[in-house]
Formats: structure tokens, C-alpha cells, sequence
């Protein structure tokens, strides 16, 4: 018997996917949160056919990332109390696996189960448009913007609602998430409220979308200065690293409660 | 496997002492502890089962030092623990369940893997029900899924904390008839306060009361100890009172039969009577509330 950490990871990825995906609430919330984006402006239908496919997509893309996630992020929170709640450490904890290899497996598998609803909302507009415009270049490219635009904004959140409830009772984190979510990244500047809603630091996408898909301008953003490759790569690069940073910070943390007990 | 404690203590926030100061040998076969609630029992299985950290003393498991990080790991290793608020996965199926469980206690071969789960979804009379949500499942079944979950990787040490809670009477004795099966060729520690359940599986135990160890030793060593302070009290008038407890009563036609424990036999018409494990452990813990014995002095 080996006691890696690898096996372990993804094992706990598939059982943690599995179980996110048997969840009604996170098909019926998503879909039902998709009806204030698809009843947006900025959809695959509402551009007109001399807008590049590049600028569709990722229009959509961010679209998709400014409402969705909210959903995503709630419908992760309860993750990690989960366990405690169904008094499941005792066993775990008895376990031979590395828990840095648990909480790992926790965090990809239950953000990719929750993250196939948004996936299958968003690829139908990149399907629409396909068709719209006989280009089955929309596909690989909806793919493309879907990694660079949403991937790393929905792993950042993510992570936070992920290990936030280890030190906050999940329903004010679900609460400060949303506003959260609101203030850093739809409230743009011009509200005169300071915001990082026009940082790099911002997972709703808009320097990968404008960084990689188009000209400055092209895409909705919060008014900031989104444009060049390299800020788009920045951005993503930030976000990852929040990311990781927030569950090695965690791990610590659990490490050390679970050893003070 | 035997296991060796020496001063185990455990402090916990606010100086809660839960363990004070150990001393316990455990050997190789089916091992009782008894004690009441708040005893220390379930602290003792976590810190043996490598969840929790004592404050001081020492373990050694084998060759395995258990106070130690990398020992404690080694004990997991080779551990299979049944803890007594078992937590499932109600979302997942009892195979899906144990083969997560597999998965995590390093069965990597995907098919040996599940050969085994296999194996155990039969010996625990679930491979009916394998393809069934945990959720869906009645409180005893669950206790079936959790025993075949500490099997996975063929233990050397099982620890059972409480685990015929909850079950019916034909199932807690199937459950006592599988322990005993196991503890033929490894260490099995039941953490019980059923008394029954120790008499019948285990030869050596010990008993906890306070954090302290009260006595250890084997089953015939406990009830030799309580010999000459239980008695039968056959009755029509009012139940015996005075410095005794009364272990059960039994109503015959006329009168009423009184099983109590005390030093001395307070009423005229009293008789001795052989000592069961459960009125050795009342006397025990009656003599340990009135401070009348040392107990640690009863070790064979």
C-alpha cells in the first residue's frame, strides 16, 4: 500500500465531483441565476454581424462571469463545514491520506462540478453563434475563452469559498461574498467608492478578455486601462496565485487547529 | 501487536484532564474498555488512532513509536478505526463510499481495490444494497458499512469505538462473532460501555473512570475481585435499601427478586451468588466512588 499524494488528490477530486454534481441546488440556481444574463445586452444574438467572432465570445465570456460565479461561489461554501457536520474528520482524520491532498481534492472537484452548469450555459451561446454565423471556429475559440477568461476568475473563488468557512459561519460568508462580488467587480469607478473592480485582481475576466481576444475598447470592462496581453496574462497570473495562496494558507491553518486539539 | 502506554495524559483547553497519567499494556487479540461516559475511553481511541496528540506519555505500537509524527503516520498505516459518531457520505453508495475510503487508506489497485470492497459488502451482508445511497440506509446497516470501512486494508490494529450502538440484538451478536473472528490474528480494542459485549469477546480488558486507569487485567481477574459482594434478594416487602446497589429485579409471582452489590449483606435471607462481569464492573465503580480499594492494586 502506498499512502501518495497524488492517489489520494484525485481520488478525493473524483468523490468530491461526484458528490457536488449529484446536488439539484447547483443546476436549479445556476440556470435560474442565467436568466439575468441571458436577458443581457451583450449576448451572442444581440451583436450584429460585423462584430468580430473573437469579441462575441468573450463578451460572452465575461457576461457569463459576472453573474454566475456569484451562484458558484455560494454553492461552494458549504464544502468544508459539510464534513464537520456530517461528522466525518473523525474518520478522515484516521486516515493514512496526507488531508493537504483531502482539501486539494475538495477544492478541484467540487469547483469543477459546480463549474459544468456555467460551462454548459455558456457553450450554448458559443453553439448559437456557431451556427449564427457558419463558423465552427466559435467552438475552439468559445473553449480558448472559456479557459482564459473564466477558468482563473471561478478557481479563485474557488478557493476562498472553499477555506473562508473554516473561520467564518457559512451564511455571513455567502453574504460578504456577494457584496463582495458587487463591489470588486461590477461597482466601476465612476460611483466614486474605491473599488478593485478595474485591478488585475479582478476574477470577472475583463484583462484576459480585452488582453487576449481583442483592441482595447472592444470588451465591457469597469473602465480601467484592460488591454495588452501581458496584463491579461498578469491578471490570470494573480488570480491563480490568490488561488493557490489562500489554500496553502488554509492548509497551514487546519494543520495547526487540528494539532492544538 | 501489542501496544504499550506509558503515562499518557491528556490536557485539554480550559485544563480539562481527560487522560491522567496512563499506564497500559494491550496485547494481541480482542481487547475491552470499559468505563462510564466521560471516562476518557473515546480520547484514548483518538490519540491511538493517531487524531489527537497527548499532552505527555508514550505509545508504541509494535516497533512504532507513536508519539511521533512519522510513528503516528506508520500507526494509520496500519489502523482501522471505527469511530463511534460515524460520519458518511450520504450522497455516495456503500461501494462508492468504501472505495473512496480504499482510495485514501493507499489501496491504489483500482482492482484489487474493488475485489476487496467486494469482499467486505459480503461479510457485512450489504452487497444487496451496494448500489444504494448511504442515505437511505438504516442506522444499523450504516454501523455495517463503517466496520467494513475500517477492514479495508486488513488491519493490524482495529479500534472500535462503541460500535454495536444502535444495532439490534441479532446484529450486535453477528458484530461480536466478526470481532472475535478478527481479534484472532491481530489487536482489536472495543471501546464499549456495554458490558455485555466485553463479556463475551474479550479475555483481558481495562476499565477508565475519570481519566484514570481503574483496573487491568483479564475478565476471570474482575470477577474474582467482585466475589462474596454480589447477592439475591428474594422478597415480598419493600426493596432493599442501604449501602447496595440493586443490579436488577425480577418480579415473581409472589415476591420480587433483587440482584444488588454491596460489602455485606444487609438482610436476613440474602444470598451469595456468582459475580457476572457487569456486577464486577458496579462493584468496581462503586468501590471507586467510595475511594474503599486502590484499584490499580487488583492487577493480577
Amino acid at each position: 500500500m502506498m499512502h501518495g499524494i497524488w492517489p489520494a488528490l484525485f481520488g478525493a477530486t473524483r468523490y468530491e465531483f461526484r458528490m457536488q454534481l449529484r446536488r439539484k441546488s447547483i443546476w436549479i440556481a445556476t440556470f435560474l441565476t442565467s436568466l439575468l444574463v441571458f436577458t443581457g445586452l451583450r449576448n451572442p444574438w444581440n451583436f450584429r454581424h460585423d462584430t468580430t467572432l473573437s469579441v462575441v465570445v468573450a463578451q460572452w465570456a465575461v457576461v457569463c462571469n459576472a453573474f454566475l460565479p456569484i451562484v458558484f461561489g455560494v454553492l461552494l461554501a458549504d464544502r468544508l463545514p459539510r464534513d464537520r457536520r456530517l461528522h466525518l474528520p473523525e474518520l478522515l482524520d484516521a486516515l493514512p491520506a496526507p488531508s493537504g491532498s483531502r482539501l486539494a481534492g475538495k477544492y478541484f472537484g467540487s469547483a469543477l462540478a459546480t463549474a459544468m452548469p456555467i460551462f454548459f450555459i455558456y457553450f450554448s451561446g458559443i453553439i448559437y453563434s456557431a451556427f449564427d454565423r457558419h463558423d465552427p471556429v466559435a467552438i475552439p475559440l468559445g473553449l480558448a475563452a472559456f479557459l482564459a477568461i473564466n477558468v482563473p476568475g471561478l478557481l479563485f473563488v474557488a478557493a476562498f469559498s472553499i477555506v473562508m468557512p473554516a473561520i467564518l459561519w457559512v451564511p455571513l460568508y455567502q453574504f460578504l461574498f456577494v457584496g463582495y462580488w458587487f463591489w470588486g467587480n461590477l461597482l466601476g469607478p465612476a460611483y466614486g467608492i474605491p473599488t478593485i473592480s478595474t485591478t488585475w485582481l479582478t476574477p470577472i475576466g475583463g484583462f484576459a478578455a480585452a488582453g487576449f481576444f481583442s483592441q482595447a475598447g472592444e470588451i465591457m470592462t469597469m473602465g480601467g486601462d484592460a488591454g495588452s496581453v501581458w496584463q491579461g496574462a498578469g491578471s490570470i497570473a494573480l488570480l491563480l496565485a490568490s488561488a493557490a495562496l489562500a489554500l496553502f494558507i488554509a492548509q497551514r491553518y487546519l494543520t495547526w487547529q487540528h494539532a492544538r486539539q | 501487536m501489542q501496544i504499550e502506554i506509558e503515562n499518557l495524559t491528556k490536557v485539554y483547553n480550559r485544563n480539562v484532564r481527560a487522560l491522567d497519567g496512563i499506564d497500559l499494556m494491550i496485547p494481541n487479540g480482542m481487547f475491552g474498555l470499559l468505563g462510564p461516559n466521560g471516562a476518557g475511553k473515546t480520547t484514548l481511541m483518538r490519540i491511538l488512532a493517531g487524531i489527537l496528540r497527548p499532552t505527555l506519555g508514550a505509545i508504541r505500537a509494535g516497533q512504532i513509536d507513536g508519539t511521533t509524527d512519522a510513528g503516528r503516520q506508520a500507526i494509520k498505516a496500519i489502523l482501522g478505526y471505527l469511530p463511534q459518531e460515524l460520519g458518511l457520505y450520504p450522497d455516495l453508495t456503500a461501494r462508492e463510499f468504501l472505495d473512496y475510503i480504499g482510495i485514501l487508506k493507499g489501496l491504489n489497485d483500482r482492482r484489487a481495490r474493488a475485489r476487496r470492497v467486494d469482499e467486505l459488502l459480503e461479510l457485512v451482508a450489504l452487497s444487496d444494497v451496494a448500489k444504494r445511497k448511504l442515505k437511505t440506509f438504516s442506522g444499523g446497516m450504516k454501523r455495517r458499512v463503517g466496520i467494513a470501512q475500517a477492514l479495508l486494508n486488513d488491519p493490524r490494529l482495529l479500534i472500535v469505538d462503541e460500535p454495536t450502538a444502535g444495532l439490534d440484538p441479532e446484529e450486535r451478536i453477528r458484530f461480536r462473532n466478526l470481532l472475535s473472528d478478527l481479534g484472532g490474528d491481530r489487536t482489536v480494542i472495543l471501546s464499549t460501555h456495554i458490558v455485555e459485549d466485553i463479556a463475551q469477546t474479550c479475555r483481558n480488558l481495562a476499565i477508565l473512570g475519570k481519566g484514570k486507569l481503574l483496573f487491568e487485567g483479564t475478565t476471570a481477574d474482575l470477577i474474582d475481585a467482585a466475589r462474596g459482594k454480589v447477592w439475591t434478594i428474594t422478597t415480598d416487602g419493600p426493596k432493599p435499601d442501604g449501602d447496595l446497589t440493586v443490579v436488577s429485579t425480577l418480579h415473581l409471582a409472589h415476591e420480587t427478586q433483587y440482584r444488588v452489590v454491596g460489602d455485606t449483606a444487609f438482610t436476613a435471607g440474602a444470598q451469595p451468588t456468582d459475580p457476572s462481569l457487569e456486577d464486577s464492573y458496579i462493584w468496581l465503580m462503586r468501590a471507586t466512588r467510595a475511594d474503599v480499594v486502590a484499584m490499580t492494586s487488583l492487577r493480577s
